[in-house]
């Protein structure tokens, strides 16, 4: 039970607490005092924790105590297997509707644009770096990556982007850890100091319309943002999302940059041992 | 580092910044003008990548002089449009804000600053005094025409040979690998290779981290539906196991075995290519005393030797099973397949260094897998020219430009009239290779220390050395030492010189450096560099000029005239000594045209500059067609390739060391290592490098995004070793070796999973300095050393070692 005592709040837990313990008044309060600092220094320090809270962070009426299966043997496995439980299962269809419909009205404004790609710039140092990676890594290889980049994942409000570009197996040959995932604090940082005056690249600029109402340009590079859902689909941030998403062939009304896409390649260059 | 202690030391780093910008008086303005500018005022240009030996051209964005944002050039055939994370924020290592920008002369335990002038003035008095002990410790970051000219400033201006770089430390038994087999240097295949083998071996080889652009270049052939098998022969799990379909354990050291046993199975069961070996390669053994050229052995002597290389005998040794090493004899023994080894500082660092490349090559030469695409045995660089400026240009203690050999008189004839000064003007005798430089510079002159100077560029020798409370710190007792540094930041090198001069980094000059795959590239300057900061190069030709200026009678040439003399088109002189005037001509263009006919001697044609300037790089040779255009070479001795193999011939191993055409195919055995593991220290102890940092860290660590992903070294230990100590993740633990102990955190499981009974420890943490404890044993041939085999024990702090 001490699990479940230390992963409810406080006031269960408080509630647990107070009774049997010791003869005298005193012992007791001081020993409710123990507890109460216990449990609240519990959920202080595990704010500081903020990825691991959200990856659990369940609110306590979604995992009632009522609903909690007991812990088993592995000989009990045979007979009764683990199931979802129903809070769980009811969560679960509560998560899969944050992927909104593809019929959806889309607020687009300017403020939500530019708040989208000032979120965006959070995690790279100029517009055009690979984004770092805002949570821990586990260090086991491209699978970890793909099972919520695969195909995008938006839960309980964080949002897992759908990877841009093709897929390429080293996903950590460019997207590195924020934190990075060595498990000791660098307490020798005082030695060597970070401080890096570096002021990357913000905006590309903007998309340029013939006239208004005109499909606006890309005002970005298609290198390594091949699939244009990733940013734009119906899961992106609002201000990027697009407002036709049912329109697929997307470069069909919106003309890429050749020269953000680096073509054409250099004029007038015969190609390599050939006239 | 959780994440509290990365918001303090963001919050710290903001605060030490707006604190710096206040007593510098800075404009607070300028990070943030340009910040908010759009895309459309950015000018890009192409220009390598300032850090490993791949060689991605990337496209490097600029606005109001500064460096904005970088992408990888798509049109580049190495990296196809794609950078790894460090090449992606290569930006920002421009913009540390402890760049170093002042000449530096020590005070007692401080240092002030002083005048170019002044700096230039002090390294003159230096060589004046005793030319014969001033010595030029250099690198493989080292541009061509940087390299080119210490090269012609050492032998034929200052006449002293002590003139090394640290690639001895990093591909020296490389080269004599190439050497002992080839005759000449340098891969014979290239990167296409890559792109069409069916088998890739990776011989204690990590490029998912090191060579990361050109692993995806493998792994990603996967994505696209093609069947690839990767092996990975190794000591320890990394990332790149994690891709691949077999791994193989191997105890360090017992590669040789490894090798062998293969050679063995091929010879055995006749599986090896016949042909290919009758047409085109001799037999060779070890000679006593040991050389480089050994002696001619038969087949049958061949044959022999390898007897006792048994697939059993090998699993016993070196800890793969016979069935692995029967699985790599039979892929070699199937010639419709393409297979390419790969490998880097697992086999160079290596007491056997030069042994295992032979032996390497060797098993390739032996079952005809050579020349054909995807066919190659190709090792890999770690520096942007180690090839480049090491290994083409000849700044090593015994080597001159395009191959040729100090030893050798019309080698250094021909240079001596390349260059136009009279004959004997360069030294006779070869140099000391690095080791011995800076054991020679660490010993007193009473003692028979030679050396009294060492000037070093671009590299941090202070971190990199093996074995440092042996062959680096001494040198600082002693007064008649004087030690030059030329860098970028402060180092833990420069925290010993005498004399700091800042320089100029990548795309803050124009450079030429040459890659893995014999590629040439070129690139132009974009930016300014920080304060009084200046080119390595013009720190040369400044002192050239100073010593010219001053009478130094090796600083002119046979007519009299300065070593360095540039003109323009009026032939008049320009006067590039003079900061003032450098820039007033191209004078990398200068130095690159009058090195390029020095490589046409081993058939190592480096491209004219001004095609350079067109593309994305040239592998040579490249030679000039009859219409004017110029090729370059991917296959080098395939006859359907190289130019320079005679019509008709499908291979020529036209440099062979037995002067017939024939490449070596060499037996070594296989022997222990000279520190083992034993009771007193019993693990072993593998030093390395990680994806985020680049060798020493000195530009790495000051990048923010690949500093937060990994803020210090450590030790990775395995589990039940850890148990053992009663060692948890993240602890910091106390490291030892005879040579010297370093406190660092253990990690278990993490990132490398050492087997039971090893650790390793990356070198990139200046803090943590893993080369106080490295071993300075060395190959014979090479002089490299190996910094990934030493005896090793690790205790929890505060107990003693039971």
């Amino acid at each position: 039970m001490t699990d479940e005592a230390e992963q409810s709040e406080p006031k269960d837990s408080e509630a647990q607490s107070t009774p049997v313990w010791g003869e005298s008044k005193g012992i007791k309060v001081f020993l409710a005092v123990v507890v109460a600092l216990a449990v609240i220094g519990f959920f202080v320090g595990t704010q500081g924790e903020r990825y691991e809270a959200q990856l659990h962070g369940f609110s306590a009426e979604e995992r009632s105590d009522h609903d909690v299966e007991p812990a088993r043997s592995y000989s009990e496995l045979m007979d009764t297997p683990y199931r979802g439980n129903t809070q769980w299962e009811k969560s679960l269809q509560a998560l899969s509707k944050q992927r909104p419909g593809w019929m959806d009205e889309v607020e687009r404004t300017e403020e939500l644009t530019q708040r989208a790609l000032s979120e965006r710039l959070e995690h790279r140092a100029y517009e055009g770096a690979p984004p770092t990676v805002p949570h821990p890594i586990r260090e086991k290889g491209y699978a970890e990556c793909m099972a919520c980049h695969g195909e995008g994942l938006k839960i309980d409000g964080q949002l897992a982007t759908p990877i841009s570009h093709e897929y390429m197996a080293n996903c950590t040959q460019c997207h590195v850890p924020e934190t990075g995932s060595l498990p000791a604090p660098d307490e020798r940082y005082d030695e060597l100091p970070l401080d890096n005056a570096f002021a990357g690249l913000q905006r590309w600029g903007s998309g340029q319309r013939a006239h208004p109402g005109a499909p606006p340009t890309t005002p970005h590079p298609e290198t390594m943002r091949e699939d244009c859902m990733s940013c734009h689909g119906t899961m992106a941030r609002p201000g990027l999302r697009t407002t036709h998403p049912w329109q697929t062939s997307c470069t069909q009304c919106h003309a890429p940059s050749a020269t953000l896409d680096q073509q054409p390649v250099i004029a007038d260059l015969p190609p390599v041992g050939e006239p | 580092m959780d994440r509290r202690t990365f918001l303090k030391m963001s919050a710290m780093a903001a605060a030490t910044t707006a604190a710096a910008r206040l007593a510098h008086g800075e404009e607070p303005a300028l990070d943030e003008q340009v910040a908010t500018r759009a895309g459309d005022q950015v000018q890009w240009q192409k220009a390598p990548c300032r850090f490993c030996g791949v060689g991605c051209t990337l496209q490097v964005g600029v606005d109001q002089g500064r460096v904005v944002a970088v992408s990888g050039d798509k049109n580049a055939e190495v990296n196809k449009g794609l950078a790894c994370v460090k090449g992606y924020h290569v930006g920002s290592i421009l913009y540390g804000r402890d760049r170093l920008q002042r000449p530096l002369k020590r005070d007692g335990d401080d240092f002030v600053e002083i005048g170019w002038d002044e700096a230039i003035d002090i390294i003159a008095d230096r060589i004046e005094a005793d030319p014969q002990g001033f010595g030029v410790y250099g690198s493989g970051q080292w541009t061509i025409p940087e390299g080119y000219a210490v090269q012609k400033f050492m032998r034929a201006g200052v006449g002293s040979n002590h003139l090394d770089p640290n690639a001895r430390l990093c591909m020296a038994s490389a080269v004599t690998g190439f050497l002992s087999v080839y005759g000449v240097d340098e891969p014979a295949g290239t990167y296409t290779d890559l792109d069409e083998c069916d088998v890739l071996i990776m011989w204690g080889n990590n490029p998912a981290e090191m060579h990361p652009v050109l692993f995806s270049r493998v792994v990603d052939r996967r994505a696209r539906g093609e069947e690839i098998t990767l092996i990975d022969l190794g000591t320890r799990r990394t990332r790149t196991t994690a891709h691949c379909q077999h791994y193989m354990e191997f105890e360090p050291n017992t590669d040789l075995a490894i090798a062998n046993g293969i050679a063995h199975l091929l010879v055995k069961n006749e599986t090896y290519d016949e042909e290919f070996v009758e047409d085109h390669c001799n037999f060779r053994g070890n000679s006593d005393p040991l050389t480089l050229l050994g002696q001619q052995i038969t087949f049958e002597e061949f044959k022999e030797r390898l007897e006792k290389y048994t697939p059993e005998y090998v699993e016993e040794v070196s800890g793969v099973a016979a069935d692995d090493i029967r699985l790599l004899g039979e892929l070699f023994g199937n010639r419709d397949l393409r297979i390419t080894s790969l490998w880097c500082m697992g086999m160079n660092q290596h007491t056997r260094g030069t042994a295992v490349n032979a032996l390497v090559h060797g098993i390739h030469l032996l079952s005809g897998h050579f020349g054909r695409p995807g066919d190659a045995p190709t090792s890999l660089t770690g520096q942007p020219s180690a090839c480049g400026t090491v290994r083409e240009v000849g700044t090593l203690a015994h080597a001159l430009p395009g191959g040729r050999v100090i030893a050798n008189e019309d080698d250094r004839k021909a240079c001596e009239e390349h260059w136009n000064v009279p004959p004997g003007r360069i030294p006779a005798e070869p140099g000391y290779h690095t080791l011995k430089m800076w054991e020679d510079f660490c010993t007193p002159e009473t003692e028979g220390g030679e050396i009294h100077t060492l000037w070093v560029q671009v590299t941090n020798p202070g971190q990199s050395l093996p074995n440092l409370n042996k062959i680096f710190y001494p040198a600082r007792e002693l007064d008649e030492k004087f030690l030059i540094v030329s860098d970028v930041y402060p180092t833990a090198t420069t925290k010993y010189a005498d004399l700091i001069l800042p320089s100029a980094m990548w795309v803050e000059k124009s450079g030429v450096v040459g890659n893995s795959e014999r590629r040439t590239q070129q690139w132009f300057k974009m930016v300014e560099p920080p304060g009084d900061a200046r080119e390595d190069v013009w720190q040369v030709l400044a002192v050239a000029r100073r010593l010219y200026d001053r009478g130094f009678a090796g600083m002119r040439d046979r007519d009299g005239q300065f070593l360095f003399t540039f003109e323009d088109e009026e032939q008049s002189q320009i006067p590039v000594w003079d900061y003032q005037r450098f820039h007033d001509t191209n004078v990398d263009r200068h130095l690159y045209e009058d090195y390029r006919p020095l490589t046409h001697y081993k058939q190592k044609d480096v491209a004219p500059y001004d095609e350079l300037v067109r593309h994305r790089g040239l592998r040579w040779p490249v030679v000039q067609n009859d219409d004017g255009s110029w090729e370059e070479t991917e296959f080098r001795f395939a006859g359907f390739d190289d130019p320079y193999v005679e019509e008709g011939k499908e291979f020529q191993f036209y440099h062979s060391p037995t002067g017939d055409d024939r490449a070596l195919i060499w037996f070594h055995p296989y022997e222990t290592a000279p520190e083992e593991p034993d009771q007193e220290y019993p693990l072993w102890l593998c030093t390395g490098r990680v994806l985020e940092h680049w060798h020493t860290g000195t530009m790495t660590m000051r990048v923010p995004q690949l500093r937060r992903a990994m803020p210090q070294a450590y030790v990775e230990m395995h589990r039940n070793d850890a148990r053992e100590l009663k060692i948890s993740n993240g602890e910091t633990v106390v490291l030892e070796t005879r040579r010297g102990s370093m406190k660092l955190p253990a990690w278990i499981g993490g990132r490398g999973k050492p087997p039971r009974g090893s650790v390793f420890v990356p070198f990139f943490d200046e803090r943590m300095m893993i080369n106080d404890l490295t071993i300075d044993a060395h190959d014979p041939h090479s002089k490299q050393p190996d910094y990934k085999k030493c005896a090793a024990r690790i205790r929890k702090i505060g107990q003693e070692n039971q």
